[in-house]
């Protein structure tokens, strides 16, 4: 029936565009920790560079390695869910699912070396650091701790859309909801790629 | 051409970190900044497949970053100009 | 024929029908009964307030009582009661039908933004059970977060759900007049409603968002006791306002919009009138709803904001009296030489455009730099505000409510109580709200609940007229609940308007068209009543 192919298309165009829609709001979400970081980076300038340097680079840039190549192998998956091929879609999801995992661990270690260091602002905060260093790791912890639940509820997304793929044979229907999540998780990881440089490189030369 | 692009991301992002070691001085964030948006175009034109995508797409998809920066060019007005006299 | 055919109200009775539901029709009737809920409540606030102006003693209420009353009554009319109002109720109900949709793009999502909304509500109001919060509905730091002994956590918890609600719903209008029009329905042949219903999404979906990170940011220096707004640790509190003011801003649109496009459906109906400069009046919507993201320092002169960002901003701020002015005056030559009959609907809409002249020429006043220093902070910013969102956006609603009446419920309104009602809102909402001008331009600040003798005339007389204005809310809650059952059966379309949802029976039917319709010409094509007759008989 020509009408209602016609819907199904109406439909998977709005829901895309709905996606991104949605990504606009995570954009401007974000952008209020990212508007606060400029202003005080502004304000603390030297302050914030040296408490940049007690982050743990080789970590963040493990993390970054990681998160890069999970957007790439979500890709895949995507463009796999096009071809309608079941087998790989499962693959290279469990490869996401994977690297998101491996992901939130090194970011446990990273966490559990920040407490050891005291870089949780407040009356046992690292000595060495300035002041204003409370600052910086106020919103270390507040920005890596968001993305870090937007991870989350991705991998918990495509745990789904895993489980799904696997009962049913890959479907037209199902391919929009892996071009959905993939959306969702370039855009959690075009947020990691601010996160690295504003956290873990501005103290780095000087 | 997604290989290529993930080779290209990972190579930036060696890039990023180089420039962020040996700094450019007062320019460093500037820079590193500016490689950062250039993976952020690449990601959303071939991983998200805007290069693929109709208008309306390509509209939605820069109007938050938009928003954004209208929005720290406004607040600039205010930081940037406090101690003007 | 039958009198009762199968309709979005009979098709099932049962609560569970109306809880699950997914029909935008149906969402629409559950937010019109949860916002009035929350306004009954926040109307008692404000009359516990005006009760205690009556005399300059502070001899009703404690001053921290009075703290928490206008902390109530702004909270629950700005996020639980306006900007749900327009768009939520008569938004839902109507942007399907009149693009010819069978439902909004994602009805799933629509019954969560109303669960949302409901759950932040709960949040709320269970915040004022426990003793409510004394901030303000601004909740400026350091005040909110270090200092305030109230229960501000809960209170702010509650905003941020519902704020995701208003997310949703922003987000499902913007998809649905994007792919879902129906053949023939051009961008520049769409009523205006729907223009103005796109221009208020795009806000919803950009602003909300900074509001729940600058409240989250708030909330967490709360529990943690350490944060970014802090000055104890180099924060600065000006931070805090210009992130909650990149929303709020922005939200006195959402809070007017909507407004401006029921008006422009109801002036040319009841001038028999295509509409003058239909697209000046569409494109100054979205001019309204992009120009209003930049304004927002105008509510900061005075905070320790730099004076060149506040000139930058007062400038921005007189640039959105153009758009506006574009729709006051496209309305005002609508109605020249147009047939015009004085309806309920009508008398609202023509009491709307007289109100929000005043209160958008006051708001030029208030934008003006050296004018804001004397008057922040005092009665005239309250009656400024109160004549755009009580004078604007309330009374548009009414104008809504009343137009669309007949197809929501299938019953006419008695129309002399409607006519009625609408005169006594008009009068008694300039009783209230006038004599404040004259207040706030003679100093009494706002917020307080004692004050120097002088200013006790105007105040009488306006506790005098928020009293008529109460009958004026009271009154079509009345004769409209009567109507449900004793009112006049509605034909399709009582009024003889133009545009889609005229085109379905009402009630409409579930699914709203029995197949989508065609549309093949510009918007508000009304020929003068005699030719309707003509035709209608013909």
């Amino acid at each position: 029936m020509p009408e209602q192919n016609q819907i199904v298309a109406q439909q998977r165009e709005a829901a895309t565009l709905g996606m991104w829609a949605f990504l606009a709001t995570e954009v401007l979400f974000f952008g209020g920790l990212f508007v606060s970081y400029t202003v005080y980076r502004h304000f603390y300038f030297a302050d914030f560079a040296a408490a940049s340097r007690h982050t743990d680079v080789t970590f963040g840039t493990i993390n970054s390695i990681i998160l890069l190549t999970s957007s790439f192998t979500m890709a895949l998956a995507v463009r796999a869910a096009k071809m309608a091929s079941q087998r790989l879609v499962s693959r290279h999801l469990l490869l996401t699912i994977f690297l998101g995992i491996f992901f939130l661990v090194i970011k446990g270690f990273e966490y559990h070396k920040d407490i050891v260091d005291h870089l949780i602002p407040g009356p046992h905060f690292n000595a060495e650091i300035p002041l204003h260093g409370q600052i910086f790791f106020y919103l270390y912890w507040i920005m890596t701790g968001l993305h870090g639940v937007h991870i989350i509820i991705g991998l918990a997304i495509m745990s789904i859309l895993l489980g799904l793929n696997a009962r049913r044979t890959a479907s037209l229907k199902n391919s929009q909801a892996i071009e959905l999540a993939g959306l969702y998780w370039h855009f959690v990881d075009i947020v990691w790629l601010y996160l690295y440089p504003l956290l873990y490189l501005v103290g780095r030369h000087a | 051409m997604l290989l290529v692009i993930w080779l290209v991301l990972v190579a930036l992002h060696f890039v990023i970190l180089g420039c962020a070691w040996f700094g450019f001085g007062p320019a460093t964030t500037p820079v590193i900044i500016s490689l950062a948006i250039i993976q952020t175009i690449l990601i959303m034109l071939y991983f998200m497949e805007v290069r693929y995508a109709g208008k309306v797409i390509r509209v939605f998809a820069v109007a938050g970053f938009f928003w954004l920066l209208l929005q720290l060019t406004l607040i600039a007005t205010d930081y940037l100009s406090r101690n003007w006299h | 024929m039958n009198p009762n055919p199968v309709n979005y109200l009979n098709t099932d009775y049962t609560i569970k029908s109306w809880l699950l539901t997914t029909d935008h029709k149906r969402i629409g009737i559950l937010y019109l009964c949860s916002i009035l809920i929350f306004f009954a409540i926040a109307v008692y606030a404000a009359a516990l307030m005006r009760l205690e102006l009556l005399t300059p003693a502070g001899d009703l209420v404690l001053s921290d009582t009075y703290n928490k009353l206008f902390t109530i009554h702004g909270v629950l009319m700005v996020w639980f009661f306006l900007i749900p109002s327009i768009p939520s109720v008569l938004g839902n109900f109507l942007v399907p039908l009149m693009i010819g949709a069978r439902d909004v793009a994602f009805p799933k999502l629509n019954l969560l933004s109303w669960y949302l909304f409901m759950v932040g509500g709960f949040f709320t109001l269970h915040a004022v059970i426990l003793g409510g919060v004394d901030t303000g509905w601004t909740f400026y730091t350091p005040y909110s977060s270090t200092y305030s002994n109230t229960h501000v956590i809960e209170m702010a918890l509650g905003i941020f759900i519902a704020g995701f609600g208003s997310i949703l719903t922003g987000l499902n209008f913007l998809i649905t007049i994007q792919k879902m029009r129906t053949p023939g329905l051009t961008w520049f042949r769409l009523p205006l409603f729907i223009w103005s219903m796109y221009a208020t999404s795009i806000i919803l979906v950009l602003a909300t968002p900074v509001l729940a990170i600058t409240l989250l940011l708030m909330g967490i220096e709360r529990i943690w006791g350490i944060g970014i707004f802090n000055p104890k640790l180099g924060g600065d509190p000006v931070l805090f306002q210009h992130l909650f003011w990149f929303y709020s801003h922005p939200a006195v649109y959402i809070m007017i919009l909507p407004g401006m496009g029921v008006i422009s459906e109801i002036i040319p109906c009841f001038s028999r009138k295509k509409i003058f400069g239909y697209k000046f009046v569409a494109c100054s919507s979205v001019a309204i709803a992009v120009i209003g993201f930049l304004v927002w320092g105008h509510h900061m002169f005075v905070s320790s904001q730099s004076i060149y960002a506040g000139i930058t901003f007062s400038l921005l701020s007189f640039l959105v009296s153009i758009p506006s002015a574009i729709k006051v005056f496209n309305w005002t030559a609508t109605l020249y030489r147009g047939s015009i009959s004085f309806e309920a609907p009508m008398l609202y809409a023509t009491g709307f455009i007289g109100l929000f002249v005043i209160g958008g020429l006051t708001g030029l006043f208030l934008a003006t730099l050296a004018v804001d220093v004397h008057v922040h902070g005092t009665y005239f910013v309250v009656a400024h505000f109160h004549y755009i969102m009580v004078g604007g956006m309330v009374t548009a609603f009414m104008g809504g409510i009343h137009y669309w009446w007949p197809k929501i419920t299938g019953r006419l309104y008695p129309e002399k109580w409607g006519q009625f009602s609408a005169i006594i809102l008009f009068v008694g909402f300039n009783l209230t709200f006038f004599p404040q001008f004259i207040l706030g331009y003679l100093g009494m600040p706002r917020r307080v609940h004692d004050y120097a003798p002088e200013f006790q005339i105007y105040n009488v007389i306006s506790t005098a007229g928020a009293t008529i204005l109460g009958l004026g809310y009271l009154l079509p809650i009345i004769y409209l609940t009567w109507s449900l059952k004793n009112g006049k059966r509605a034909d399709a379309n009582p009024w003889s308007a133009t545009g889609l949802e005229w085109k379905t029976a009402s009630p409409p039917p579930e699914h709203n068209f029995a197949k989508p319709p065609v549309v093949t010409e510009d918007a508000y094509n009304y020929p003068p009543l005699g030719k309707a007759k003509e035709a209608g008989d013909a």
